[in-house]
């Protein structure tokens, strides 16, 4: 018996001069962002990966230097190692702190109460304040003589931190100004979001079952809203590691390289020392690790995200 | 009653035009502003011998193209023909002066005008310098700039040919530069050329701010700085005695030192020593010499415990919390002068008295010229024209108004110094025989001032904290600032 073969396609025709002025019309729309997405991110990007390879000033011309600004980061550079230490030290006390802190501003949030709104534009308004004014204030409030924290420590009969004046209490003062700033922000909205869309069945079965107050937290809450946690949780530490502004006005890096932090050193060798070559170097390195230590936590979700549909 | 008109919606074809109109728009003024940078570029022959020679040799290279621009230059201001300069500038910005000095210039050549493009530095002032790099090397950058000293950018900016030399400027006008403070003449010179006139100038953080309130209330008098006992061990015990505590908590701090390379110079040159040595290859920190500087800076931090470190007033707060009772002396220059009498607002609670530090064995006090400049760009197509314009800004009145209007601390003219506006103030004219006086800053051989400066003030945090033993934390900052005066020039 002869196999019947299935009737070939129809040669594809050409695009109607309709769908054409449709298409056309989609890119001039996308236009503004495709041509800023071109010119002022990947064109830039794309550059320093190429002055990463060179030694530059910024006045003459770069020069080709292979790899040696990498080998420089590893090998010679004293304040690569212990500021990227000091980065994931910020990161990892500032990171776990929020998102605990948020996600408890949030679950306080979402209680239905009277002037539940007034609350949280009340969290929300720290977040407003942009980070140079809350940096400065926070410099007056944990200054370690007439700061508000510390003269409160001191009524209570406790001698407060040096804080900023501390090598060991400079991060521990700006990790406080982050959880000031950022506890009530964006991450405590999306947590509210997330709240929110936990179906309240799953709260009144497990009520129904005899489960209290915590273990429907623990059994019902938290794995509905793994999914928030998750991605509040990837934003963070990425901010987190970009640590910058609060440094650079509060403490400039110190006291004794305290608050040198990666992003500190990128800032210092480029826009101070010049040196734009090794900065660009600098920078692939930090976005590699970024990216590493994104794709681990995206690995490690498998194991404890739960994503309704799956 | 007339009806509102219905606002016109946008519709795709109107929305599609919109942006093809902006595309167009834009292409026009990308060509338009190529258009505009390129003559920069062209016209002038220094930049293309300046900026590519780069380090090698493009202060020569300028020189050369110095006597090749100037009669050019000359012969076209002589013809009338209009000429416009740009002016790059972050100094005076927001303030009347930049237009005073405009006004001056034009009334004085008619036919020529001055764009002014103010420079943003929100980060301070060193931010304005890669701002100039990159518009250098774009050849964008205007005809008259400044690469100040004291930011050690001019060390960097004469070496890659920014600057044009004004040797020849000066001669063919026979300028007498005993107008201005030598020391200030002296900063404008650098491998074995003159590229610039002053603008800012001070003696450096070379005074001792006292809050004569605080004084009477411990019972001191104000020192007498030609006392022969105004000695540095006296300053330690006035620190001690302004410091005011209640149980742990301090209610006045003692003194507010300057901790970082500005301020510690002046303490060891208190000694007739210096942290770097005389060809800025050598830092100095653990010479014997200067050991009893250091020595000094660790007892009144750590032993006595009567200084305001660095941490724990908010960066740039100290002359608020001086003029809020809360620091007996401060250390600072004439600028703080100013400063200081606007941020004190109750005299009961501060008076100002400022004391100069105590006489050397060799007469001299200790201090530290810092200071700024005015240049020509090397690439200008109008070098004499825009040289024209710096003395302007260095004049009697373009120095005078610098103060007056444009809050800047402009000490670099002895004529100056004798307006009602230095002369009312007796805190001003301490400084005076400091200006007479003054010792230069020691430049790092290798242009690496700002790295050296901040490597120092992190590193040096390690002796005043008393974190380790003061010898192990003095070496550490040595080594530390060692490393980058060893490395290559730029």
């Amino acid at each position: 018996m002869e196999t019947q073969l299935p009737a070939a396609p129809a040669p594809r025709r050409g695009l109607s001069p309709r769908r054409r002025r449709h298409i056309i019309s989609g890119y001039l729309y996308l236009s503004p962002w495709i041509i800023g997405f071109f010119l002022f991110w990947l064109g830039p990007a794309l550059a320093s990966l190429v002055l990463s390879f060179t030694t530059y000033n910024i006045i003459s011309p770069p020069t080709f230097s292979g790899l040696t600004n990498y080998v420089q980061a590893f090998t010679q550079d004293e304040l690569f190692w212990p500021s990227l230490l000091k980065t994931i030290y910020y990161a990892g006390a500032s990171v776990p702190l929020g998102l605990i802190g948020s996600l408890a501003a949030a679950l306080l949030l979402n209680v239905k109460v009277r002037g539940t709104s007034f609350f949280r534009t009340l969290f929300f308004m720290p977040s407003l304040i942009p980070i140079v004014a809350s940096t400065i204030l926070w410099a007056w409030l944990l200054q370690p003589d007439w700061g508000l924290l510390n003269g409160f420590l001191y009524r209570i009969g406790i001698t407060g931190p040096r804080w900023f004046e501390s090598q060991e209490w400079a991060i521990p003062g700006l990790v406080s100004l982050a959880l000031w700033t950022s506890v009530g922000g964006p991450r405590m909205i999306i947590f509210l979001a997330g709240l929110q869309g936990v179906p309240e069945e799953l709260y009144d079965a497990a009520s129904i079952d005899g489960a209290t107050r915590l273990q429907r937290l623990w059994h019902v809450t938290l794995p509905m809203i793994t999914p928030t946690i998750f991605f509040n949780l990837v934003l963070g530490v990425i901010g987190a590691l970009q640590v910058f502004t609060s440094a650079f006005v509060a403490t400039q890096g110190g006291p004794a390289y305290a608050t040198w932090f990666y992003a500190l050193n990128i800032y210092y060798q480029a826009f101070q020392y010049f040196n734009m070559g090794y900065a660009a170097a600098l920078a692939w390195l930090f976005a590699i690790l970024i990216v590493v230590l994104t794709w681990l936590q995206l690995r490690t979700s498998k194991s404890w995200v739960y994503y309704g549909g799956e | 009653m007339a009806i509102p008109a219905t606002p016109a919606s946008l519709g795709r074809r109107r929305f599609l035009g919109m942006v093809a109109s902006a595309l167009v728009g834009s292409a026009a003024l990308v060509a338009c502003s190529s258009q505009s940078a390129a003559p920069a570029a062209g016209n002038t022959p220094a930049p293309s011998s300046a900026a590519p020679t780069a380090a090698a040799g493009a202060p020569t290279a300028a020189a050369t193209t110095s006597s090749a621009a100037q009669p050019a230059a000359t012969a076209a201001s002589q013809s009338n023909e209009p000429i416009t300069l740009i002016w790059d500038t972050f100094r005076g910005i927001g303030t009347p002066w930049p237009q005073h000095m405009i006004d001056t210039y034009v009334k004085q050549f008619p036919n020529r005008k001055i764009t002014l493009r103010p420079i943003p530095v929100p980060g301070g002032q060193q931010e304005a310098y890669p701002k100039m790099y990159a518009m250098y090397a774009a050849h964008t950058l205007g005809d008259n700039i400044a690469f100040d000293p004291s930011h050690w950018e001019f060390y960097r900016a004469v070496p890659q040919g920014i600057l044009f030399p004004v040797d020849d400027f000066v001669a063919q006008d026979k300028l007498d530069l005993t107008q201005w403070f030598k020391a200030f003449i002296d900063m404008q010179h650098f491998k074995g050329k003159m590229w610039g006139l002053p603008s800012w100038g001070w003696t450096g953080v070379d005074g001792l701010h006292f809050n004569e309130i605080a004084l009477q209330e411990v019972g001191l008098p104000v020192p007498d700085q030609n006392s022969p006992d105004w000695t540095m061990d006296k300053v330690r015990e006035y620190a001690d005695k302004l410091n005011k505590k209640t149980g742990n908590q301090v209610d006045r701090y003692g003194i507010d030192l300057s901790l970082g390379a500005a301020g510690v110079t002046i303490i060891a040159r208190a000694w007739t020593s210096d942290i770097i040595s005389e060809d800025g290859k050598k830092a100095l920190l653990t010479d014997p010499s200067v050991l009893p500087a250091m020595q000094w800076i660790y007892d009144i931090c750590q032993t006595d415990k009567v200084d305001a470190l660095p941490g724990s007033i908010p960066s740039g707060k100290d002359n608020a919390l001086f003029s809020s009772g809360k620091i007996g002396v401060l250390q600072g220059g004439s600028l703080s002068v100013t400063e200081l009498d606007t941020a004190i607002k109750d005299p009961k609670v501060t008076k100002l008295k400022s004391v100069l530090f105590p006489k050397r064995p060799d007469g001299k006090r200790p201090n530290q010229l810092r200071g700024g400049t005015w240049n020509v760009n090397s690439q200008s197509k109008h070098p004499y024209e825009a040289w024209q314009f710096i003395k302007v800004l260095s004049s009697y009145d373009g120095i005078l108004t610098f103060n007056t209007e444009g809050d800047n601390g402009a000490l670099t003219r002895p004529d100056v110094l004798k307006d009602k506006f230095f002369t009312q103030n007796p805190n001003f004219m301490v400084f005076l025989e400091n200006l007479n006086n003054a010792i230069l800053a020691i430049v790092p051989f290798n242009a690496h001032g700002t790295e050296y400066e901040t490597t120092f003030t992190q590193s040096f945090a390690n002796v005043y904290l008393g974190k380790s033993d003061f010898k192990t934390a003095l070496q550490t900052a040595q080594n530390a600032v060692q490393a980058v005066l060893d490395k290559p020039a730029t």
